[in-house]
């Protein structure tokens, strides 16, 4: 593997470092910013950026690390891949293990609990969002409904129908989709 | 308890987390209280910390729980098993996926499916056990109206939805 390779994959490491430590807001919030900075450092233009994306929207996995190692293995090979998803992983890392160790002793604090309690209210709230967003972006049918309603049940009644439930959604879906 | 069989559950949710971490939360979450690996208390507890740290919710939640139980080697196996599957999936595409003939658009909008029946078991699996308490809805709700009416960050509601949370549970 030649020098100049390797040079570009810890440039690489060194931009998606920032970018992981520096957004606020989970991996969607990651990802404009990786484009802006792709294009900003000459990595690729708007639409190679985007092909690759919907790559990554199509895989399973956090978004913000599947973007990164695909971004990385374009602009440096293999070493851009491992060091990308490296540098995407390692912020959120420490500061869940910093967070986990010092928050311990204060777990059982009924201030604290109760303050984790009106977090997880906004979580929900979140999801929510989530939610509404995936479905304003389909385009509804009979059959879509029914999949989905169906699947819910389903998992809701017993969870080891999940690899039933998501081979027959994906296959339904894709060949009657239209 | 044990740390292989932990591991084993993120590695397997790892394959299906399509569409964003919060999709494979109903799940795990069922799965890990179901294995005794944790209570319901505490599940609400981690998900609002992975939540206010910055990352990915899912690999947020697999740091988190490996952490908690197995310390630094937990952590570690955790995160790497959880994101085995999109590497995996990454070599593949790169190995053999000129040969795969897919319809993008059709396979994005199935994919979509699949998430929506994820994300909609992940919303009712974190908010069923909450169902009698109509403070927490009124906290949501409030956050709800914030994050669409006003626009403001998610971030910023989330401190605010804790500050309220104090208010109403533990001081009044």
């Amino acid at each position: 593997m030649n020098k100049s390779v390797w040079k570009r994959a810890w440039k690489v490491f060194g931009v998606f470092l920032k970018v992981s430590s520096l957004t606020l807001g989970g991996g969607y919030a990651m990802v404009p910013i990786m484009q802006w900075e792709a294009e900003r450092l000459g990595w690729m233009k708007k639409e190679e950026f985007l092909s690759l994306l919907s790559v990554a929207q199509s895989i399973p996995g956090p978004i913000a690390f599947n973007t990164a190692i695909i971004v990385g293995k374009r602009v440096a090979g293999v070493p851009g891949a491992v060091l990308s998803g490296v540098a995407i992983t390692l912020p959120p890392f420490v500061a869940i293990v910093a967070v986990a160790s010092l928050l311990k002793p204060f777990l059982n604090n009924v201030y604290v609990r109760a303050f984790l309690l009106g977090v997880y209210a906004a979580v929900v709230a979140l999801v929510f969002n989530v939610l509404l967003g995936l479905i304003k972006k389909q385009r509804w049918t009979m059959l879509r409904l029914m999949v989905i309603g169906v699947g819910v049940v389903l998992l809701l009644i017993n969870r080891n129908t999940l690899y039933a439930v998501f081979a027959a959604s994906i296959w339904l879906l894709y060949a009657w989709g239209e | 308890m044990n740390l292989i069989k932990l591991v084993l559950i993120f590695l397997k949710l790892g394959f299906l987390s399509f569409g964003g971490g919060w999709a494979v939360v109903g799940i795990l979450r069922q799965e890990l209280i179901s294995a005794g690996f944790l209570s319901q208390t505490e599940f609400t507890e981690m998900v609002s910390i992975a939540q206010m740290t910055p990352g990915p919710i899912a690999l947020n939640l697999a740091t988190y729980i490996g952490y908690k139980y197995f310390g630094f080697l937990g952590a570690f196996l955790n995160t790497f098993f959880f994101l085995l599957a999109p590497v995996i999936m990454v070599v593949a595409i790169f190995s053999f996926g000129k040969r795969i003939k897919v319809n993008p658009n059709k396979l994005s909008q199935a994919l979509m499916g699949f998430t929506t029946i994820m994300v909609l078991v992940t919303l009712i699996s974190l908010a069923s056990p909450r169902f009698g308490d109509p403070l927490f809805f009124l906290i949501a709700m409030l956050v709800l109206f914030g994050l669409n009416r006003f626009r403001i960050h998610p971030l910023v509601l989330m401190f605010a939805a804790g500050f309220t949370g104090v208010l109403l549970y533990a001081v009044w």
